[in-house]
């Protein structure tokens, strides 16, 4: 017997993505706007680390922009 | 960095990647600006020698500018949406062609006066979608309406929605919109003569255009010198709005003449039927409730009143001055040299700025619109929905445009385009060339502003590199992007949807582009001879 949940099909991923398009494009513009505001005082705080996790932040935002829009 | 065939090649890719995937791929701008995000960086740091400091800081700086420009377009949003849930929009568009039996007369009312005030106060496709099913309500064809309601607002774009490409010009130029002004009011106030004779061409071809003429002239003139007045005097936030409105009550007083007092037999121009008969759409729904044009306009005359006092009026204008939002960046160098000195970044007035000024401006009028009782339950949740759905996907595509362009000017990309060009046209063409290169832009991008964004940086490097007057270049970018943006396919798609041509885009396309080309034209030739002379 296999209890292991079954992965999403493709086709209800995209449903999925369909449905919240624009929660995930508001989400996206959030921190798009957001964030670099934090990235700034890192910046100018010499933390580094947290100055790369914020653009990264940035860049998944916009990674996500690609695939829900 | 040199100037080389492959370094200016891989400067343009960012921008050369976005117009493929909007045009050959149909992606909307948001989509396609995040992928130029990325190729921009991808080619900074591969190429063009910036750092991750460089980076990073870009991106701030970036978010700066898009604010500034965002503040406008939410607020103008929720204006227009706090206007047309109340049915004011309806009943100012009902009112207009009730003043006149002229056929020729009731289009350039809706579809150049109308739709260019729209512009003013709203934009973002809004004119097209609001005019266009008017026009097909008074008996215009669908193909004509679409092109009329198009056409008739391009004059009216850079300085529409409250001046946001303007103010986006201002961001990415550095430069102050004094010196801006002149020369963009006084091209886009020339091309405002074209957008309605075409309006008249169309509505009603040769006879109608002929009959046109006085009025075209008159309110041309009119539009386009109270813009050039309110622009040059520190209000281009009002130019198009103030320069339609004032249009609108002389195109009233004009339809008093008698030649404009009957109805005439014109005939409509050739290429205005479709090859497959199109579903009509209806006029906008009536509630049946009536109205006083008086209060419908109330948000408009509140928005005017609003930004006059405050830019006017010094000590209201020094006491909502006091909230700035900025930063402040150190100088960025890239690994080739290229140095961006330590600057302040852009200043938002949070109380005094033109999208503060619009948010005053949507509380008092919704307050008048509830009082009045033109509100049915819930219609507040409908308004802050229309304006979300309206306006992230556009926020978005902005967001990643400004970054892109940052980035490019930060790491000496449009330094390198520029050399690029001025080389290649030289000092004599390059002035009839700009407006077109602003106009493909705004076409591709489906935005005056985000042309503003793509190309101003260029121009202006371009002008200075060749010796032209960098002010005058830069007015044929935003004329030419203002021009180019009621071409857009998106704007277009707009006009078709609300008219019931779904499936005619692509025809419709062809003819805007047509007539889309002649005052972009216009605004060539008269750049080319102010910079020779």
């Amino acid at each position: 017997m296999n209890n292991q949940p079954a992965s999403p099909s493709p086709s209800a991923w995209a449903a999925w993505r369909s449905r919240n398009r624009g929660r995930l494009q508001a989400a996206a513009l959030i921190v798009v706007l957001g964030a670099p505001f934090g990235l700034h005082w890192a910046l100018g705080a010499g933390l580094n680390g947290l100055a790369a996790i914020l653009f990264a932040a940035i860049a998944l935002s916009m990674a996500l922009v690609i695939w829900v829009s | 960095m040199q100037l080389s065939l492959l370094n200016w090649f891989l400067a343009l890719s960012p921008v050369i990647v976005v117009l493929v995937l909007m045009l050959a791929f149909r992606w909307g701008g948001s989509k396609a600006g995040a992928v130029g995000w990325f190729v921009a960086i991808a080619v900074a740091v591969l190429r063009f020698g910036a750092g991750p400091q460089l980076v990073a800081y870009t991106q701030v700086k970036a978010v700066l500018l898009t604010l500034d420009v965002l503040y406008i377009i939410w607020t103008a949003l929720l204006l227009f949406h706090i206007a047309d849930e109340a049915g004011a929009v309806r009943i100012i568009g009902q009112a207009l062609p009730a003043l006149t039996a002229d056929r020729m007369m009731q289009g350039l009312l809706l579809g150049w006066l109308f739709a260019s005030f729209l512009q003013g106060m709203g934009g973002f496709g809004v004119p097209v979608a609001v005019a266009a099913p008017l026009l097909v309500g008074l008996g215009f064809n669908p193909v004509q309406a679409v092109i009329m309601a198009c056409i008739g607002h391009g004059w009216a774009v850079n300085f529409g929605s409250l001046a946001t490409s303007f103010q986006t010009l201002m961001a990415v130029t550095n430069l102050p919109g004094e010196i801006l002004a002149p020369e963009a009011a006084l091209l886009l106030g020339i091309s405002s003569l074209g957008s309605g004779a075409i309006v008249a061409y169309v509505g009603a071809g040769w006879k109608g255009l002929l009959r046109s003429l006085p009025a075209v002239v008159i309110l041309s003139a009119v539009m386009g010198g109270v813009q050039y007045l309110l622009a040059t005097n520190g209000l281009w936030t009002l130019g198009a709005t103030g320069g339609a409105m004032v249009g609108l009550i002389v195109g009233v007083l004009v339809t008093r003449l008698p030649l404009y007092r009957h109805a005439h037999n014109d005939k409509q121009p050739a290429g205005m039927n479709l090859p497959s008969p199109a579903a009509q759409a209806d006029p906008p729904a009536d509630d049946g409730k009536k109205r006083s044009l008086l209060i419908s306009m109330s948000a408009y005359i509140v928005l005017v009143v609003l930004a006059f006092a405050i830019n006017l009026i010094q000590p209201v204008n020094d006491f909502l001055d006091q909230v700035r939002l900025t930063l402040h960046f150190p100088e960025l160098t890239t690994a080739y040299g290229w140095t961006t000195a330590a600057e302040t970044g852009r200043r938002i007035s949070l109380f005094s700025h033109p999208g503060a000024i619009l948010l005053y401006a949507s509380l008092i009028a919704y307050a008048i619109y509830a009082l009045a009782g033109y509100y049915k339950p819930g219609a507040a949740g409908r308004i802050l929905r229309r304006v979300t759905k309206g306006a992230v996907n556009s926020s978005l595509g902005i967001t990643a445009m400004v970054g892109m362009a940052v980035i490019m000017s930060h790491t000496g990309m449009t330094n390198i385009l520029a050399q690029g060009l001025s080389q290649s046209f030289g000092r004599t063409a390059y002035p009839a060339i700009s407006p077109f290169i602003g106009a493909l832009g705004a076409f591709i991008t489906g935005s005056n502003n985000n042309s503003n964004v793509l190309f101003a940086a260029l121009q202006q490097r371009t002008a200075e590199l060749l010796g032209l007057s960098v002010t005058l270049i830069l007015g044929a970018q935003t004329a030419g992007g203002s021009l180019g943006s009621v071409m857009a396919p998106a704007k277009v798609i707009v006009g078709c949807s609300t008219v019931g041509l779904g499936d005619n885009e692509g025809v419709v396309m062809g003819r805007i582009l047509i007539y889309g080309l002649i005052p972009v034209a216009v605004v060539a030739i008269m750049t080319w001879i102010l910079a020779a002379f």
